[in-house]
């Protein structure tokens, strides 16, 4: 696919926009980023993991975007329609008001059953408010990284369809798009009161189901609203900071992949954790760490049939490896691809590589353990049975947890450096343990030697206590017998190791906030020779205030430590996976679902803390 | 000319030849050679439901293609008897004949398919196949030309 011709990125910049400029829409099996100057700039097709059709975000040239927005000056204004993943972006421009609405269209289940609708589509209503505004698109489509052939047609009476190997695009829209050199443009003047419609649809494996615009695409979008709202509408959280809850649990949704329920740590890849850097990672697959959080806040939220469907999932999908667990997974629960480059990109802001894949899956992370049988048990605090495959499956685990433990891994960080002995890693190997005890004890798993796991799990935290605990610099230290911490340290008191409130937390809250602290609110996740240059990061900032919710300082404490952390969301509500200390722009993959369910857990603890205290004054 | 059917061996083969068929075409487009799913158009003639449409159609496309090989066993007795490359005469020319008329008439009978000229309306909405079938593909008229010379051809061997 040959590269945009110069002219035709007349209105916008060749250089993207900061990360937190984006806003998300997807339908629970794709996502796609949208800018605050109208611009579809990231969006993999028919999955999350597909190859690119527009990926601007990491080269304007060769990546592809949609731009919908008006020629010339304006300022822009956007907004979620409240409690949904519908994204509303105003264009205020001299002559008038032009309202944008983008959506990834879902519906009812027996809406679905009586309507052919499409399998993919980006649905994108514009609105002429006020005035006079005249509109310039652009269309680029370059699927699959920009790295296959296309074929353009324009049927005019079905629109303009793309064809590449292994798919076709079709583009309808009632405003007149034309096809140019490599791309369609679209200029026209709207009036106060005019609404047209762009709908994108891919089909891979069969004939496209092409929209019919107008009335049926108010219907799409009304039943994207509806679904969106119904969805919301089951958040149990009732707390001071429902608003950011809700937003941090919808855009978790848009991670969630309804077809397996597995989900993906964040929509993109290679958006850089040091901007123009090399630190570039493909995030869009599924991290078991991620597990436990994210199926606490789940179940925390009163949605549990997603999280039951993600503990089937990592029970049963990871079963190619088992007893032996990856750090990553695809949404299938295949092994990720292998990491290779986009060697002709120029990067998020000249940050190369651009890779996709993820070489991370060959790592020895045993945390991942200790993840997974802590989100089974969280199936006993809903009073949910455990089958016997699951059962199977557990032991196994378990049992690999046993004989391993005592490994150097590669540690929650991901480094690529030598393993070592990880003080978050024995945690969540002491987790497995525990876990194990509580599935054992609960009735939920037989068929395990408790003396043989009580005598581990006793072990592992002589073990901890010995070699993480620094007598001298009066901390816990990030791997054993070493000097520095790390913000996975918090973890101890999360995890039920140590309570919150005992000196030994106190002390090394104490000194991960003057060794870690980036700012108001911020925390750096670790500060050694591999971080020169490095932001703060999401969930680390999170961590720290269900640190004081769950007793490491006052209830107060708490929530101003969450409020300041929140100053940083972007003003959709979303978090990137960093937050940079000087500027406090969103870096890294967007938006990152570890940062959301750092955020809805540490609400949670926080409301929990709270209802505590509030019974315990009624009982006073 | 009287041509005499062994009822049982086309009864067995047709059934086998069309199952054939059936996977062959899947393959191909599982393989990203042709977005062309029958079972999907055939289907979605009785039901919007995607996955109702998709199982329904499997069994539809397989009792067409089993209907469909009389004419094969009839052409083959015409031509001098069953062998495998007169079936897969017979398929090629069957092919063709969907190629070139039946992708054309399918929007004008199909209650759910878009027309290029019309485009689509809130009860077609389907993308229609366009001339050799090459709105799903370019490679599309080469795949329904393989599959059907592979269904006469197994027809021709086997029947007898």
């Amino acid at each position: 696919m040959p590269p945009l011709q110069a002219e035709r990125l007349l209105y916008r910049s060749r250089v993207a926009p900061p990360i937190g400029d984006y806003g998300i829409i997807g339908d629970c099996r794709s996502a796609a980023l949208i800018s605050k100057g109208g611009s579809l700039d990231w969006l993999c097709w028919p999955w999350f993991d597909s190859g690119s059709i527009f990926a601007a975000i990491l080269d304007v040239e060769k990546g592809g975007f949609w731009r919908i927005a008006p020629a010339g000056e304006y300022s822009s204004t956007r907004r979620y329609i409240p409690e949904t993943n519908v994204l509303e972006t105003e264009f205020r421009t001299a002559g008038g008001l032009l309202r944008v609405t983008d959506c990834m269209p879902v519906y009812h289940a027996d809406y679905e059953k009586q309507h052919l609708i499409p399998d993919r589509e980006v649905l994108r209503i514009v609105e002429c408010v006020e005035g006079e505004v005249a509109l310039d698109g652009l269309y680029f489509p370059s699927p699959k990284y920009g790295r296959c052939a296309v074929r353009w047609r324009k049927k005019d009476a079905l629109g303009i369809r793309v064809e590449f190997k292994g798919g076709a695009l079709w583009m309808r829209s009632d405003l007149p798009w034309e096809i140019r050199d490599g791309h369609a443009a679209c200029n026209s003047v709207m009036r106060a009161g005019e609404r047209r419609y762009c709908s994108l649809v891919m089909m891979e494996h069969g004939p496209a189901v092409l929209s019919c615009l107008g009335s049926w695409s108010d219907a799409a979008l009304q039943q994207t609203i509806s679904w969106w709202k119904k969805w919301a509408s089951r958040c149990e959280y009732q707390g001071e900071f429902r608003d950011e809850v809700l937003r941090s649990a919808l855009a978790g949704k848009l991670l969630n992949f309804a077809p397996s329920g597995a989900t993906i740590a964040a929509p993109t890849m290679s958006l850089p954790e040091r901007v123009g850097g090399d630190l570039n990672w493909d995030y869009r697959y599924c991290w078991l760490r991620d597990a436990s959080m994210t199926v606490t806040a789940m179940f925390g939220l009163g949605y549990h049939d997603e999280a039951e469907a993600f503990i089937e999932w990592l029970l049963h999908s990871t079963n190619r490896t088992q007893p032996r667990l990856l750090v990553t997974y695809t949404v299938y629960g295949r092994l990720t691809p292998k990491e290779w480059e986009l060697n002709d990109w120029k990067g998020y802001r000249e940050s190369r590589p651009v890779r996709v894949g993820n070489d991370a899956r060959k790592q020895l992370q045993l945390d991942v353990y200790g993840e997974v049988l802590s989100a089974a048990v969280q199936l006993d605090e809903s009073n949910k049975r455990v089958d016997g495959t699951s059962a199977r499956v557990l032991r196994g685990v378990g049992k690999y947890v046993h004989n391993h433990w005592m490994l150097p891994d590669k540690g929650i960080w991901e480094p690529r450096t030598p393993n070592q002995h990880h003080t978050h890693s024995k945690l969540m190997c002491w987790l497995a343990m525990d876990s194990l005890l509580r599935l054992h004890d609960g009735g939920l798993l037989n068929k395990i030697n408790r003396d043989e796991i009580e005598q581990t799990l006793h072990e592992i935290r002589r073990e901890i206590e010995q070699k993480a605990w620094n007598e001298e610099r009066q901390t816990y230290t990030a791997i054993f017998e070493g000097e520095e911490v790390d913000a996975s340290l918090l973890l101890l008191s999360k995890h039920g190791f140590e309570p919150a409130d005992s000196s030994r937390m106190k002390s090394t809250y104490r000194r991960i906030r003057e060794e870690l602290g980036a700012g108001p609110g911020l925390l750096y996740r670790y500060r050694n020779d591999l971080s020169p240059g490095e932001s703060a990061f999401g969930i680390c900032c999170f961590w720290a205030a269900e640190y004081l919710a769950l007793g490491g300082g006052t209830l107060e404490e708490a929530k101003e430590e969450f409020r300041k952390v929140l100053r940083y969301r972007n003003d959709l509500g979303l978090f990137g996976e960093e937050i940079h200390p000087e500027t406090g722009e969103v870096i890294g993959n967007f938006p990152q679902g570890f940062t959301h369910v750092g955020l809805i857990n540490a609400a949670l603890t926080i409301a929990e803390r709270e209802a505590k205290m509030e019974q315990e004054a009624k009982a006073a | 000319m009287i041509v005499v059917i062994q009822w049982t061996h086309w009864l067995f083969w047709g059934f086998v030849a069309s199952v054939a068929l059936v996977t062959v075409e899947t393959i191909g487009q599982g393989l990203g050679f042709t977005r062309l799913n029958l079972p999907l158009i055939l289907g979605s003639a009785f039901t919007p439901d995607r996955d109702h449409a998709r199982a329904l159609g499997v069994i539809l496309h397989i009792f067409m293609g089993w209907a469909f090989s009389i004419i094969y066993v009839i052409g083959m007795g015409f031509l001098g008897g069953p062998t495998w490359y007169r079936g897969a005469f017979i398929g090629l020319a069957h092919a063709l004949a969907i190629c070139v008329i039946g992708w054309q008439i399918l929007p004008g009978i199909h209650p759910r398919m878009a027309s290029e000229t019309h485009g689509p309306a809130a009860t077609r909405m389907l993308e229609p196949p366009g001339f050799m079938g090459v709105n799903y593909g370019i490679m599309t008229p080469v795949a329904v030309f393989v599959t059907h010379a592979i269904f006469g051809a197994i027809l021709g061997a086997f029947y007898r």
